[in-house]
């Protein structure tokens, strides 16, 4: 009997396991990355007939023309690549005394960044639209910096945390025997020595940034709009229209991240585990 | 390793000099002191703002007068018919998301503890829809049930189980229970990594004693997998009630609260009172208490997590 069971319904179970979460994986990903390339009237169809011959770039190449798109691809770029700089840069210098310097109300930083994980972006989209308002920064790039580096900061700092604790004290004691300053043994030490987890903290915070779509959605309204924000106003506007071109807009959202993730996905999953960790 | 501080003229090498020499406690502060502004001007002062918001009668798009009304805002939200009927949606769009979530998490994390070939991709893959944002998976999935060109009409039509393209979205609890299956496509990998990497814990002796015992592989799941990843799975439990608590952007796109309100949830009933009905001080109070609920909330889950980081 164990024998059977080991032999037969073991790697069947598993193998039958492995191919229904691939296919639940995969299968939004790809429908929509088959309608992009497909005329509308080929997945209308009742049943749907998609042709090998039919396969067209020519939803891309609209949606890449069209100059709004375009600068929402690239709004997002720039706004998420600076919140990750601002991020990481702030991030370091608040990870290093929490991981470093036995100091007094350690406790007390700890708990603020605690605490400014749990806060709900809805409670603040209110005040956060008055007081950009009030600043002026309405419908500008660093509105939306300033917000998602006040949103994923305490993440960043924990993970850093996280990371530079990992790192034996001798070597930033040998450092600084060196004549290091403090600030140079964070920056030519503990950050190229934890440079694994300083990249998963990097794309976590590059991919929260670009993901991000509700102040997006209140604090632009032409200048600044991300890809998020685009892609929802074509869903609501094109009910008429090609839906080729919306999942081809869709893919465009997905693809920058998709491969950053892909590329860099050993240091994520080791980044992941590590920023929960208490 | 020469410092540059040497090389920078004297009154700058001062400056820094004076930093590297101070105390130490002092010195973690001024590091702290980036972080802390930020934090106080773009969080503490918005949420300040946000709680007298909702002790006010407001409604900034007709007057910029603010009337002082107390708890009136909350008292309104137990009457409130769309607050009410909000209730009942989010509370089975919670219990469905974390139903599915904790038992496809953790279905998939004991499928990626077991070697097999391939696995090193398949655990690749899998964490692709982490990447996709909630507004693009909310996109996906509205395109596979779309009544006209969606992929489970059409395989369902496919394999005979249905005649007729069902129009899905147009019944508000299946509409519910497409957004619980879209959140927990969209939050799967996260879940899974947090018990594989509570899995990768279990001491291997552990396994060789059960088996030595001549335990079977459904008693070590029992009795070795299971206790250990207790704390765990409460900790998902938990974390998957917060994301239900705040879902918006994957509803906004997937079905837009409808049909009718049919999908409007909580929080994003926090969004129409505030933007598309424009009573400011009605959506803070909303606001606010589901806030305090998420919040202890999430001081559960890390709680839990702080015991489980001990063990």
């Amino acid at each position: 009997m164990r024998d059977f069971v080991y032999t037969w319904v073991r790697p069947i179970l598993l193998y039958a396991l492995v191919v229904f979460f691939l296919v639940w994986t995969v299968a939004p990903v790809t429908w929509i990355a088959i309608m992009s390339i497909q005329p509308e009237i080929n997945y209308v169809a009742v049943p749907p007939h998609l042709s090998l011959e039919q396969v067209s770039l020519r939803w891309y190449i609209e949606m890449l023309s069209q100059p709004d798109v375009v600068d929402s691809l690239k709004n997002s770029v720039i706004i998420s690549g600076v919140t990750t700089v601002v991020c990481l840069t702030f991030g370091a210098l608040a990870a290093y005394p929490l991981a470093r310097l036995n100091i007094a109300r350690k406790n007390l930083f700890l708990g603020i960044s605690v605490f400014a994980r749990m806060i709900p972006s809805m409670v603040l989209i209110i005040p956060m639209f008055l007081l950009m308002r009030q600043l002026r920064l309405l419908d500008t790039y660093l509105a939306l910096i300033i917000v998602y580096t006040a949103f994923l900061l305490p993440y960043v700092i924990w993970m850093l945390k996280n990371f530079f604790e990992q790192i034996p004290y001798a070597l930033e004691a040998a450092a600084r025997m060196d004549g290091c300053s403090r600030l140079e043994a964070l920056f030519r030490v503990l950050i190229p020595v934890a440079g694994p987890g300083v990249v998963a903290t990097a794309v976590f915070t590059f991919v929260g940034a670009w993901n991000e779509f509700l102040f997006g959605l209140i604090l632009s309204t032409r200048y600044s709009v991300p890809i998020t924000v685009k892609l929802s106003a074509l869903v609501s506007t094109t009910f008429q229209s090609d839906n080729s071109l919306v999942a081809a807009t869709g893919m465009l959202a997905i693809i920058p991240v998709v491969l950053l993730v892909f590329v860099l996905n050993r240091f994520i999953v080791r980044g992941l585990v590590e920023g929960i960790k208490y | 390793m020469s410092t540059s501080t040497n090389a920078s003229p004297p009154p700058r090498a001062g400056f820094w000099q004076r930093i590297d020499r101070m105390e130490a406690n002092r010195f973690g502060l001024l590091l702290f002191v980036p972080t802390l502004l930020l934090l106080l001007v773009f969080l503490a002062v918005p949420i300040t703002f946000a709680v007298v918001a909702s002790l006010n009668s407001i409604e900034l798009t007709i007057s910029p007068d603010w009337s002082f009304v107390g708890l009136q805002n909350y008292a309104d939200l137990l009457t409130n018919r769309s607050v009410v009927e909000a209730l009942p949606r989010t509370l089975y769009f919670a219990a469905l998301t974390i139903a599915l979530s904790v038992s496809l998490s953790l279905t998939l994390a004991l499928v990626l503890n077991e070697r097999f070939r391939g696995r090193d991709l398949v655990r690749v893959l899998v964490l692709l829809p982490w990447a996709v944002a909630p507004v693009v998976s909310g996109v996906m999935w509205r395109y596979m049930f779309h009544d006209r060109y969606g992929l489970i009409n059409a395989l369902l039509y496919g394999g005979g189980f249905i005649t007729q393209y069902v129009t899905w979205f147009s019944d508000p609890w299946f509409a519910l229970s497409i957004a619980s299956i879209a959140t927990t496509w969209k939050s799967l990998p996260f879940l899974t990594l947090t018990l594989l990497a509570g899995m990768q814990g279990i001491p291997e002796s552990l396994f060789r004693a059960a088996k030595m015992d001549g335990a079977s592989i459904f008693h070590r799941f029992r009795y070795v997998v299971l206790p250990h990843l207790r704390s765990i799975l409460i900790f998902i439990t938990v974390l998957q009630l917060i994301v239900s608590l705040q879902a918006f952007d994957l509803i906004y796109t997937l079905t837009r609260g409808g049909p009718g309100q049919g999908t409007v949830v909580l929080n994003y009933l926090t969004y129409v009172n505030a933007f598309e009905r424009l009573s400011d001080g009605n959506a803070s109070a909303l606001a606010i208490v589901v806030s305090l609920l998420i919040m202890s909330l999430s001081a559960l889950s890390l709680s839990l997590m702080a015991r489980q980081g001990k063990r």
